[in-house]
């Protein structure tokens, strides 16, 4: 069984008067290990899609129907984990996460299932210090506490490639660059040993040079420690780099799956077709221009 | 070669830093720092570079909004500062500006064919019967329908108000458009469509182009010249190909392997 699958993923926002139907039945999964990109323009559910499965997105106005199933027994061999009792929260593997408790699913949300989010800088909290900010991950989804826990997220930070990670273990949010930021999110979100990574657009607020060292680290992460990670992206280029899988999204449905060498090599939608054009047209290599 | 039509020559553009309850100021920053560089009639020059490298300081330096703290910048040889009044109108018909945020750049009140008659008007460029059919013209050249005239920026998808934009630097007749990031806050197939719309009017009217983008991919697909900037510096300017192929500066193969998204290349030392 995959570790996540998702079927009929529906999701509407009533808004006054009208309903917005912003995801349409839509069907995958994402196998242990396993990179699956999820791409489209702006306003074609992705976003929806990766907030739905833990239902973070509020209710109402959102409305959401279909399964979400997270199947435990595939839990990487690399995160085991420190204690068996974080499995028992409404024993939710297995279970569809949409009809899940609240409380259920507050002890998956960063737990088992962790995000990145496009802006590391309204992501972390601006009072509290980086450390803190790590170590509260930590106690809140692992067993560490005190010298074990400072321990713990003083390796994650080194793992993220933040030097002198004692140093920065007292900084605030606003002393480090946006890079280093998003590093901190992607360690803390990691600290919690997650099943699933969800990165929203993880690399599109930073700088190019910035953007090749997250990549690089989300897939040396993925190797090593076999993660699964769901990437929302617009941008094809990321997704040919580091993803197995691709979905393509538009207006709400997913029209086209698979491994990304096939749809990049035979694209099936006319959406596809447009957003390879655009990738061949900025392409730095002369013999791929203009194409 | 032609005659540069703006033309910047060493110069910089510094900011006080100041701390404390006087306001003290301690340091300065150097935004833009001994910069010299030209655009000619009908070139595409590419201005890359990450964000605080200097590259908008730089743009509004070229164009007059902003004056150097020390060099000077030639509209067709003559510099900006001993422009004033009639001369200094014309100026600013020849170079024109479009900005990275179409939704900030319009005034939410203004319908397009007010927008677009601002600078007619401005720059008396059409009589009040004219300026209808000039608005036409315009709408017509960035491929909008005729009925937008009686739009408000709200009634208009991202594109379409970037059109807008580009529709308005056109109003003038310039000689030259520069372009600050017109693509980055426009979803990928829409940027696209302007990179072509840009294209097409380099072509059609034999518009010079300064182009300013963090996206050397966007960049290199338009332009014929590149130049990069790094931390308020230039650090080195050629034409596209050779840019591309022989780099001469560490930071601008950083750029290429980073534009490629070679995740394979040595990790970069040059930014932490």
């Amino acid at each position: 069984m995959a570790l996540l699958t998702v079927e009929h993923l529906s999701v509407r926002y009533h808004t006054g008067q009208t309903t917005v139907q912003a995801v349409n039945d839509v069907n995958f999964t994402v196998e242990p290990g396993e990179i699956v990109a999820l791409v489209g323009e702006s306003g074609s559910g992705k976003t929806s899609v990766a907030l739905a499965l833990t239902r973070l997105l509020p209710s109402p106005p959102a409305v959401l129907s279909g399964r979400v199933i997270l199947d435990p027994s595939t839990h990487p061999d690399g995160l085991a984990r420190d204690s068996a009792h974080r499995d028992a929260p409404g024993g939710l593997h297995g279970t569809n996460l949409l009809a899940a408790s609240e409380d259920a699913l507050r002890a998956i949300r960063g737990g088992t299932i962790s995000y990145v989010f496009q802006d590391p800088g309204t992501s972390l909290n601006p009072v509290l210090t980086i450390g803190e900010q790590l170590l509260e991950a930590i106690t809140l989804h692992t067993d560490a506490r005190g010298a074990d826990a400072r321990r713990l997220a003083l390796e994650w930070l080194r793992r993220v490639g933040i030097s002198s990670a004692e140093e920065r273990f007292g900084a605030y949010p606003h002393e480090f660059s946006g890079g280093m930021q998003q590093r901190v999110m992607i360690a803390m979100a990691l600290a919690a040993h997650p099943s699933l990574l969800i990165a929203d657009e993880p690399t599109t607020a930073l700088d190019v040079t910035i953007q090749v060292q997250i990549l690089r680290l989300l897939r040396d992460l993925q190797r090593t420690l076999n993660l699964s990670v769901l990437l929302i992206s617009h941008d094809l280029m990321v997704v040919e780099r580091i993803a197995h899988r691709v979905g393509v999204m538009s207006a709400g449905r997913l029209v086209e799956l698979g491994a990304v060498e096939q749809v990049l090599r035979q694209p099936a939608h006319p959406y596809t077709k447009e957003l390879l054009r655009y990738r061949s047209m900025v392409s730095l290599r002369k013999d791929e221009a203009h194409g | 070669m032609a005659d540069p039509i703006i033309e910047a020559r060493t110069v910089s553009k510094s900011y006080p830093i100041r701390t404390g309850v006087w306001r003290r100021q301690v340091s300065m920053i150097r935004a833009v720092d001994q910069v010299s560089c030209a655009l000619r009639a009908g070139e595409s020059l590419g201005l890359v570079g990450e964000s605080g490298c200097g590259k908008t300081t730089l743009a509004k330096l070229l164009i007059g909004l902003l004056s150097p703290t020390a060099g000077e910048v030639f509209l067709h040889g003559q510099s900006f500062d001993t422009l004033r009044g009639v001369r200094l109108l014309a100026a600013r018909r020849t170079v024109q500006f479009v900005f990275q945020d179409p939704v900030n750049s319009l005034n939410p009140r203004l319908t397009v064919e007010d927008t677009l008659g601002e600078p007619l008007a401005i720059h008396r460029l059409a009589s009040r019967g004219n300026r209808r059919t000039r608005i036409r013209e315009l709408l017509e050249t960035v491929h909008l329908p005729a009925a937008y005239a009686s739009r408000l920026p709200r009634e208009l998808s991202g594109g379409e108000r970037q059109r807008i934009g580009i529709a308005r630097a056109l109003a003038t007749n310039p000689e030259a458009l520069i372009c600050d990031e017109p693509i980055a806050s426009l979803d990928v197939s829409v940027g696209a469509q302007i990179l072509e719309l840009l294209r097409e009017l380099r072509r059609r009217r034999r518009l010079a182009l300064l182009f300013i983008s963090h996206d050397l991919r966007a960049v290199a697909s338009l332009c014929e010249r590149i130049a990069v900037m790094r931390q308020g510096q230039l650090l080195e300017a050629a034409p596209t190909e050779e840019l591309l192929t022989r780099p001469r500066q560490p930071y601008t193969e950083l750029l290429i392997r980073s534009a490629e998204l070679d995740l394979d290349a040595p990790a970069a030392t040059l930014n932490t």
